[in-house]
């Protein structure tokens, strides 16, 4: 690529970029964080072992699997459970799983694994300690799961296309990590550069868990046929681990502003630097269109059952027929094409259209773009508050974060429909509706624009420093800070009101998820949805030959996989 | 009999506790990163936050906070360290002369750790949570982390427990039917 001369594009505006339907249509990227890590497996060699394979007949036991580094080793310990079907839940509250895991810190040692044993299989009822860096569990698809069994005993292989309609053998329904239930806070891999980027330790172990669950769905094969057959290994690629997501994540992107905006503002950056490029080589235009070609084929291949995302899916197929139509006849040899595109797609595609356009631009730019995944971390400790700044300048800011809040109207309705909480079973958060029942003592502080609207209220026939007006209304005191840090970190405030009677839930789980990396979101309600990872990723024995990065999207047609 | 915790979840877990006995948001939020602050430097944070709440459960903010931001020091009652320190760590003051009474005390170093060179520490008379008068001392050394983990004993954490358990909704059928998602059964 060429550096670019002229001024810079100027990031998007978060007031544009941090609304929930936007975020509800954002696609993974190459700064998602699974891409992130099979880049960095496949660049520093990581070699994987199967230290333990102690699995019955009747897919109980464990298993081990190691992934080292040159520095390090991580292993996943995986319990395999005979789970009769009347106990398998996808919810929180559920109390067993058909296989539960741990990411190791290290190999484990017979007397870890025992330790582990006890306490793994009971989740969040259980503890783990400071070796463990992630907590988690799955259930299987059932009917994939049955006919993949039996099509290998019978020698033969599964049928694709019932692949291709549910594209997981297993799914996880939760994967702690930092901290939670004993484990490892995250300053102790923070400083660690393989773990460094968000959320690598979960990504590993979702990778890890690929592994173990193809080993376990051909080894319960040949407990039916010692003679079963083994996958192909195409066909094996295109399984990936599912995901049951709800209500669990949601708080997440409220709940850490200063993280929300590094993963926002890396992406943002990263398509300035695309736009503001001079020229575009015949070599990367040939890279995108390629790609959005694939993209359009993700787009006719992914299937809903519910009607939100089967609308969504409508807007997205004809954005890329679009998009298609429009790259048919682009001229890149004028100035800043890939800025000309973006400024034709904000004028004629949808959200979905658009957030896909984002991602696409990215990929033929990876020597220009992936190493924004290292400022995509963020330390956490709160800064001291500024209780000097005066209550004027305070008003002003929340005038300039938060007009939209200023001005709702927070006493109809439906502005304050909705109220979070978290219940007493197994802590599990949830989404009521504040008109049927009596939750306010237990609401949590989940709405930022109402807060900031509330203050502004309070603030007026307020003046000088704030210190004092805080002390005296502590109940701000959280507003406060979250405003100060938005006015230096500009996309840690989402600005839509996430109380309102027809606020999807949804749009947070896919903002999270498409930074993990997943495709295909599939939504079962407003608020709970299953997502796939991995799939047509390489597995680990195929990393050193394979490429590690083009699995996002599926292959054309005749082409390479 | 100790409990070891995770630093991260003993923070949630008194930030929760803090809430739940019914401070505002923000100031749990603080008194989750004291604690935190406060153990990682082999400090009885919890126990002091316990014995916090324990004595000041329910109390409003007019009676918790004296006759700040004019004066330091009062007569009647006591003031509560979360108050006082977010207090003194917004304006960046460090009184000179005593304070007080305070609650558990303690709580106030990690509010003014950020005061230049290395903070502060706390003086008083007496190695107690109950109220007393207090003075700061600014630091001459540092005083970095040395613990990554928590060890509280089980009783104390049950207290805290106690605490958070206000903050969570009891479970009906209802709720548990439309409040978050997915089915009973997932056998699909």
């Amino acid at each position: 690529m060429i550096a670019q001369p002229g001024k810079p594009v100027p990031l998007r505006d978060p007031q544009e970029v941090m609304r929930l339907a936007r975020m509800g249509s954002m696609h993974q990227s190459r700064l998602s964080f699974m891409r992130v890590l099979l880049r960095r497996m496949k660049a520093e060699g990581w070699q994987f072992f199967r230290p333990e394979w102690d699995v019955g007949k009747a897919g109980e036991g464990h298993a081990v699997y190691t992934a080292r580094t040159r520095d390090r080793a991580y292993s996943l310990v995986a319990f395999a459970h005979d789970l009769p079907a009347d106990q398998r839940s996808d919810r929180v509250i559920a109390t067993a799983w058909d296989a539960t895991f741990v990411l190791f810190d290290g190999v484990p040692t017979p007397s870890e694994i025992r330790d582990l044993r006890v306490n793994v299989p009971l989740q969040e009822a259980g503890r783990v300690t400071e070796k463990v860096l992630t907590l988690s569990r799955a259930n299987r698809s059932v009917r994939l799961w049955d006919h993949v069994v039996h099509a290998l005993a019978q020698g033969q292989q599964p049928d694709a296309a019932l692949i291709a309609e549910v594209g997981y053998l297993m799914r996880t329904t939760a994967v702690y990590g930092s901290a939670k239930f004993g484990a490892a806070d995250r300053a102790v891999i923070a400083d660690r550069a393989e773990l460094n980027a968000p959320f690598q330790a979960e990504m590993l172990t979702v990778y890890l868990i690929r592994t173990f669950v193809m080993d376990l769905v051909e080894h319960m094969a040949r407990a039916q046929n010692e003679t079963a057959a083994k996958l192909d290994p195409d066909l094996k690629r295109r399984f990936g681990i599912g995901n049951s997501t709800g209500l669990g994540m949601a708080p997440f992107l409220v709940n850490h502003p200063k993280l929300i905006h590094q993963w926002f503002a890396a992406r943002e950056w990263a398509l300035a630097e695309v736009r503001g490029l001079s020229r575009a080589l015949d070599p990367e235009v040939a890279r995108f269109r390629d790609f959005a070609e694939r993209a359009a084929l993700n787009a006719s291949e992914w299937h809903s059952a519910h009607p939100i995302q089967q609308a969504k899916l409508v807007q997205l197929r004809t954005d890329l027929a679009l998009l298609t139509a429009h790259l048919a006849a682009f001229d890149f040899a004028q100035p800043r094409p890939w800025d000309a595109l973006w400024q034709w797609a904000e004028a004629h595609l949808g959200l979905e259209g658009q957030e896909q356009l984002a991602s696409l631009l990215l990929e033929p730019y990876g020597a220009l773009v992936d190493h924004a995944a290292n400022t995509m971390a963020a330390d956490e400790t709160p800064q001291p508050l500024d209780g000097q700044m005066d209550v004027a300048t305070l008003a002003a800011l929340i005038e300039q974060i938060h007009p939209v809040a200023l001005q709702t109207d927070w006493t109809a309705p439906q502005a304050r429909a909705r109220i979070w909480y978290t219940s007493a079973e197994k802590l599990e958060p949830r989404l009521g509706e504040r008109a049927e029942e009596d939750l306010e003592p237990y609401a949590n502080a989940l709405c930022p624009a109402h807060d900031a609207a509330r203050l502004y209220g309070d603030l007026a026939g307020q003046s000088g420093p704030i210190a004092p007006f805080l002390l005296h209304h502590p109940e701000h005191r959280h507003t406060v800070r979250r405003l100060q840090l938005a006015a230096t970190h500009p996309y840690a405030e989402i600005r839509d009101n996430m109380t309102h009677a027809d606020m999807a839930p949804i749009d947070l789980l896919r903002a999270k998820l498409s930074f993990f990396g997943a495709t295909r979101f599939d939504p079962r309600s407003d608020r709970w949805l299953r997502i796939t990872m991995f799939q047509n990723a390489p597995f680990p024995d195929e990393l050193p030959h394979t490429d590690a990065d083009d699995w996002s999207y599926p292959p054309l047609k005749g082409g390479a996989s | 009999m100790t409990q070891d915790l995770s630093l991260g979840e003993l923070q949630s877990l008194c930030a929760k506790a803090t809430r739940g006995a019914g401070r505002a948001v923000g100031t749990a939020e603080d008194a989750g990163h004291a604690v935190r602050w406060l153990c990682a430097r082999g400090a009885a944070g919890a126990e002091a936050l316990l014995a916090l709440l324990r004595a000041t459960d329910g109390m409003a903010t007019t009676a918790l906070v004296g006759a700040l931001p004019g004066a330091v020091h009062v007569d009647e009652g006591a003031l509560c360290p979360l108050a006082l320190g977010g207090f003194l760590s917004d304006s960046g003051f460090v009184p000179q002369g005593p304070i007080g009474p305070v609650y558990a005390p303690l709580l106030l170093r990690p509010f003014l750790a950020h005061i230049p060179p290395y903070g502060v520490d706390i003086m008083t008379e007496r190695k107690t949570f109950a109220p007393q008068s207090i003075r700061l001392m600014r630091r001459e050394t540092a005083c970095p982390p040395v613990h990554a983990r928590a060890q509280i004993s089980v009783e104390s954490l049950a207290a805290l427990q106690g605490f958070a358990a206000r903050t969570y909704a009891p479970e009906t059928d209802q709720r548990r039917a439309k409040g978050a998602g997915a089915g009973q059964l997932d056998n699909d």
